[in-house]
This record gives C-alpha cells, structure tokens and sequence, in this order.
C-alpha cells in the first residue's frame, strides 16, 4: 500500500534528500582525501603562532599547535638511478608560522643514523620541493619555465655545521700522516677553490636552498633563504625546515598569507645507499599558509627584528590574500543561497506538474 | 640509450649518449714485459696531485701484481662475476657490455669498493699464481705473476660519464681526457661505482668526486704525463690514437695498436673503449691474457717475441723523451721521432756506437778504468 504524495511529504522528501546527497558526498570526498594525496584540496596547514618559531628545535611544544599530515612516500622510478621500492614509507609533517617565518617539521621512522663519510657512507636527507610561479610542475624536479624550489636538509652538513670536515681518522681512527704538503693552498682542493657548497667547510645552513627545472638540473643557490636542523633519538628522525614566509629572491617561492601552495617531499635513507635519484617521494600535497586571525594582525612578530633583515609580507600583499579569502566566502555564500532557492524551486514544479496531471485525470 | 660503435669489440652497442669522438684522443702504451714494478710512476703522480688531506686512499696511477692483487680490491674479478661470462667470434664481442647489462634504476652495471676496499693499493704484490718446486721455461711460465700499469683509460664511451645524473663529467674534445667538472659535483659517487676501472674517487674532505686528469696542463704543452715520463724502466709510451679508419701508421699509437697489433685494450668486454694499451707478458698464461685484454693475445705475444722491422724501432721510442711523439721514421739504422710541431724530438740508434779507447790516458799518465 502506497501513501499518496500530498504537498507537505514532498517538501519533507526533498529535504530528506539533499541532505542524503549532501552527506553522501561529503563521506566521497573524505574517503577520497583518506586513500590518496591529491593537490585538489587542503592536505595540510600552516598553522599561526603570535611566538619566534623552533626553527632549531624539532621537539618544541609549539608543533602541537599544528596538526599532523601523514604523507605516503613511494620509490621514485622515472629516471634511473631509483629504487623500485621506497626505503621510506611515510613521512609525517607539521607547519607553523609566524608572519614573518613559516616552518616544517618533518618526522619518519629510521633506526639507523647515517651522517656520510667515508667512500661508501651516504647520509639521511629530507626535502621540501615548492613551484616558484605556482600551479604544479612536474613533481620530479619540475620543468623548463616551470621551477621548482627545494629545500634540502643533510645530515651531513648537519656534522660538518657541528664537529667541522671530515678528516682521514674519522674514516680509520688509527691512521696517521705525517704533513700535508701545501695544505693552505686552496689549488689543492679545487672543489673548495672553485665554491662548490658541497665541498665547502663554512656551511651557511644544513638546509640547502635550490632550485631545479628538470631530472639532472639541480643548482644551488648563491643565497641561502632557509636554516634548519635534525634530531635523531633512537628510532626516528625529527627535522625542521624554515625560512622566511617572503624572500623577495625569484628563485625563491613566496609564501603569501591566507594562501594555499604544493609542496612535495623526499627522504633518503642512507643505509640502504639512497643518493641523488634514489629516494623516497611524495606526490604534490597541498599546504595552506593560514592567515593571522585579526585579532592578532599587526602584532609583535610581523615587525619583529628578523623580519626586517630577510624582509616581510607587504602590507599589499596582505590585502590581497584577505581579498581572495573574501571572495571565496562570498562564492561559497553564494553557492548555498542558489542551492536553497533551485532545489525548492524544482520540487514546487514537479509538485504543480503533478497536481495538473490529476487535474486532467479527474 | 644511443647506438654507438666500440671498434675494440667489433660491433655497435648500446650507450646512453651518441657517439662523440674527441679531435685527439689520450691514449698510452705499455710494455708489461719491461716492467720491474717499482712504483715510480706511482709516487710521481701521487705527489703530483694526490698528495693533500681526502686523498690519502686516492691513487691515480696505481700497479697491481696479477693474477691476484687489484687495487681497489678484486675490483675486476668483482664486476666479471657481475657480468657473467661473453664469448668472442674472432674480433666480435658476443656477450654484454656494462651498459648493456645495467640493472633496472642504473644505467651502467657497477659496484661500491668499501673504504677498506681502497686501503690496500698493493696487496698481493709479487705474489704468483702456484708455487715454485722446479724450474720453468716459455711460453708460459709455472708459477706466474706480472705487474699492471694503471690509471684512468680516459675511455671513448666513459662508464662514469654514462652513470653521472647529473653531466658533472665531460670528455675534452681537444685531448679526450674525461674529467670531472669539480663545480658542478654534489658527490652522488655514481662514477665511482660506473667506472669499471674504479678509478673516479670520492674526495671526503671535499664530498666530492675526483679522478685522473691525464695531467692535462702537460698535454696542452706537447709533454707526456708524470706517470709516462718517470718511468725509470722506459716501459710507456705517451700519443694519440685514432679509431681504426682513421688511422696513420706514422703515428706511433696507430701503429702499436692497429697496425702491429701489439698493444691491446684493458677489459674491452667491459665496453667503453678504453685508451690504454697494454703489450701482454709473454710469459703468462693465455686463457688469463684473454680475459684480461681479448682475443687479441696470441697474435700480439707473436709480434712482440718476433717483431718487424718498424715494430723493432718503435719499441726503441718507448721513454726515450718527455715530449709526445706524434710521428715516427725507421731506416736501417735507427728511430726516429717528431713532435706536433714537426721538430724531431728523439733519435734512436739500434746499435749503439762502440768507442774503443787506449789503455793509457797519456794526458795524466794514468791507466783508464772501464768507465766513460
């Protein structure tokens, strides 16, 4: 036995149903963001802090603030040399920023801790890969006309930053040499003579800053924007990245409050021999650089002495990601309004259409 | 992958760049026969360019007692057991190259010597192969052992080139030589363990890579390099060779290599046409002296043991001068040699003038000694 379809059920089911359509894309959208990363959306916030960010100290109580992004890694196997499989299977990432600094603390499982040395030692590394001019490069090392930024942290220039250059007793602890002929002249170690910052023993940071528009193409830059340092307690690696949010270097990205950008990770893993191409990867995950709530707009940290020197948000810029915020909220706004008035508008048509057709019946 | 042409394994193969010969190329003869393994040429170059902090282990220029020594350790019985066994069909190669048989994610086939590796550079020396209980005659000779010369074989087809991900090595059009570009290094070691002849070498200190430069200043100046001109035993000879249809036999390495066939390859299985030439112990046995530098190994031995005459001169020009010669004469009498510039730079009898002299020096009325 059926009940009849009066005015009032039709309204009732209509409701019913858009809400049921709503829920059920929403379940869509959050299994979908569960399974995969994808650029699509927001995977990850840069959260505000009104404090000097940790950008040395990877177990601060400020990451708490930020919530955690899990970002499954997977062999990079486009251009040899590669693995197969990553050594590294996942990656997890926090952000926080300051106004003026933003900052990321990467965090993965690692039992062993490799620092380089010798001829068949390779360290532990972690990397943060950005476009330069937006949208979303070839994720591997980007493309010609579309440059990537990365962010490179090395446990190696980590120890050298900490206990100064190798030396032949780091290698074997018993050997001895009696002199080093003509050991000031900088002839003799061309790789230093020439600046190379591999070889160099005054490193500026442990955090490389690069830049790359294609496999093989990788440059570092004469500036160094970023600084950072690891720690390893046993078991796991715990690394920091940070720079300023605005570097005003064109082989920088720019990181713009209130703005959302892709970023891209990758781990070596020393132990199992990982360098260059052989590395764990990410695909493009997307991190929202949140906007300083406006209570707190103005404060002590966007003016503070840092930002000065490596310079800040201006003024304009700021007004221009609100700008965007803004109009988004609008769209959204806008986006309800229409679907409040057509979803009732449809119903009532079909009601009508309906009630005319038993019109003509009776 | 590019279809290049190696002439040392008598067909194409296959090669990550098109093939690109040099204007000149590297290129040094030795004579295992004559050498007396006394390191000369080690420590000349060793204090020519390795001599500083990270390069304690580095040792361009390098020689080895076979069967067993190897420096860094077993490092060619390491990748022939890589690579597996490859037969030859006269002067073709049948089996696969190091590119050839580069393993999913590599691009040359290759190993990682260990530090310890690199820390022994004259293991096994003067240790041959069997014991002596009795005497031992030609043509092989029972127990057995000789030194190999090496350095860096400035190849046409460099296994590190193929293996840098990055192009940090290039091969010199106006000489050949293979250097790496120590600016554009990030110590990735992929050379390291690309070149079969391990000799690219991580630098520590620096974290970079460094290799034999074939003394390129030197050769820019018409002069061979250190480890060819200190050769007390006069056993190498610096030049120039040419591929096969390009060659002149007035040229003193297209001679030895193409013309007498004399002088052959280090591993031309290993597939990247290496420039160092090697005039093979005649006292060896043949199967090894065919693993080590190809089918080759007979007819060499036999021009050796029995040279012609321009073979016989030629000879006679290994270590006789420190300029490169690019150009050679034999008459009856003697060898002859010039220089690019066409200056003759060496002129050797073969029978050396014999000077008899009275027993009394009657200028100080003194009985002559049997000295000069």
């Amino acid at each position: 036995m059926t009940t009849p379809l009066n005015r009032s059920n039709i309204w009732r089911t209509a409701i019913y149903a858009s809400v049921a359509l709503l829920f059920v894309v929403a379940l869509l959208v959050t299994l979908d963001r569960g399974s995969m990363v994808s650029a699509a959306q927001t995977d990850l916030t840069s959260v505000y802090v009104n404090q000097d960010l940790p950008i040395n100290d990877a177990s601060s109580a400020l990451w708490d603030q930020a919530s955690e992004s899990e970002v499954p890694l997977s062999g990079q196997n486009i251009t040899p040399p590669f693995n197969v499989d990553a050594t590294i299977d996942t990656i997890r990432i926090r952000s926080i920023h300051n106004g003026s600094w933003v900052a990321f603390r990467m965090e993965w499982d690692d039992a062993t801790m490799n620092e380089g040395g010798g001829s068949d030692d390779y360290r532990d590394s972690v990397a943060l890969q950005f476009p330069i001019n937006g949208g979303e490069p070839f994720v591997c090392m980007g493309f010609v006309d579309a440059e990537v930024n990365i962010l490179h942290w090395r446990a190696d220039f980590q120890r050298v930053i900490e206990d100064g250059p190798l030396s032949i007793n780091d290698i074997f602890a018993n050997a001895k040499v009696n002199i080093y002929n003509q050991a000031d002249d900088l002839a003799f170690t061309p790789a230093k003579a020439v600046g190379n910052p591999i070889a160099t023993d005054d490193k500026p940071s442990a955090v490389e800053d690069l830049i790359a528009t294609g496999f093989g193409t990788l440059e570092a830059q004469d500036v160094v924007h970023t600084t950072g340092w690891g720690d390893w307690d046993g078991d796991k690696w715990s690394v920091v990245i940070a720079r300023p949010l605005i570097t005003h270097d064109v082989q920088d990205t720019q990181f713009e409050l209130g703005s959302e950008t892709p970023v891209a990770l990758a781990v070596w893993n020393g132990e199992e021999k990982d360098v260059n191409g052989k590395k764990s990867v990410s695909a493009w995950v997307n991190v929202a650089v949140e906007d300083i709530p406006s209570a707190a707009s103005g404060g002590p940290t966007i003016t503070d002495g840092t930002t000065v020197v490596l310079g800040s948000p201006s003024q304009t810029e700021v007004v221009e990601t609100s700008n965007e915020a803004l109009w988004a909220l609008i769209g959204a706004l806008a986006m309800v309004v229409g679907l409040l008035i057509f979803v009732p508008a449809v119903v009532f048509m079909t009601n009508r259409q309906k009630r005319n057709k038993t019109a003509e019946n009776g | 992958m590019a279809t290049v042409f190696n002439w040392q394994l008598g067909r194409e193969m296959e090669y990550p760049y098109e093939e690109n010969r040099p204007d000149k190329q590297f290129a040094i003869a030795f004579n295992i026969n004559r050498c007396i393994g006394c390191q000369t040429c080690t420590m000349a170059c060793k204090n020519t360019w390795t001599f500083s902090e990270g390069q304690e282990q580095m040792w361009w220029n390098n020689v080895e007692t076979k069967p067993y020594g190897g420096y860094p350790r077993h490092w060619d019985i390491k990748l022939l057991n890589m690579l597996g066994p490859g037969s030859w069909d006269g002067d073709t190669f049948e089996g696969e190259t190091i590119f050839e048989q580069a393993p999913t994610g590599e691009k040359v086939l290759g190993h990682m010597p260990s530090d310890d590796d690199w820390a022994y550079p004259n293991m096994y020396e003067d240790t041959p192969a069997g014991s002596l209980d009795h005497g031992t005659s030609l043509p092989e000779h029972d127990p057995w052992m000789f030194y190999l010369q090496r350095t860096c074989n400035h190849c046409t087809y460099p296994g590190c080139l193929a293996n840098c991900p990055r192009q940090a090595i290039y091969k010199r059009p106006e000489d050949g030589t293979v250097l790496v570009d120590q600016e554009r290094c990030r110590g990735y070691r992929k050379c390291v363990e690309g070149c079969p002849y391990k000799k690219a070498m991580y630098r520590p200190n620096e974290g970079v890579t460094e290799k034999c430069i074939g003394c390129f200043p030197r050769l820019e100046q018409g002069v061979g390099s250190r480890c060819v001109v200190a050769c007390v035993g006069k056993i190498r000879l610096q030049g120039w060779v040419s591929p096969p249809d390009e060659m002149d036999p007035s040229n003193p390495m297209d001679y030895l290599v193409h013309v007498a066939k004399v002088a052959l390859p280090l591993y031309p299985q290993f597939g990247t046409e290496p420039n160092l030439y090697y005039i093979p112990p005649r006292w060896a046995p043949r199967a090894f002296l065919k693993q080590l530098f190809g089918p080759g190994v007979d007819d060499a031995i036999a021009a050796y043991t029995n040279p012609d005459d321009t073979l016989f001169g030629l000879l006679r020009l290994f270590g006789v001068t420190q300029e490169i010669i690019t150009r050679f004469e034999v008459n009856d009498e003697e060898a002859i040699g010039w220089n690019e510039a066409g200056v003759e730079i060496a002129r050797m009898p073969f029978d050396e003038p014999i000077y008899i002299r009275d027993e009394i020096d009657v200028r100080f009325d003194v009985q002559r000694m049997n000295e000069p």
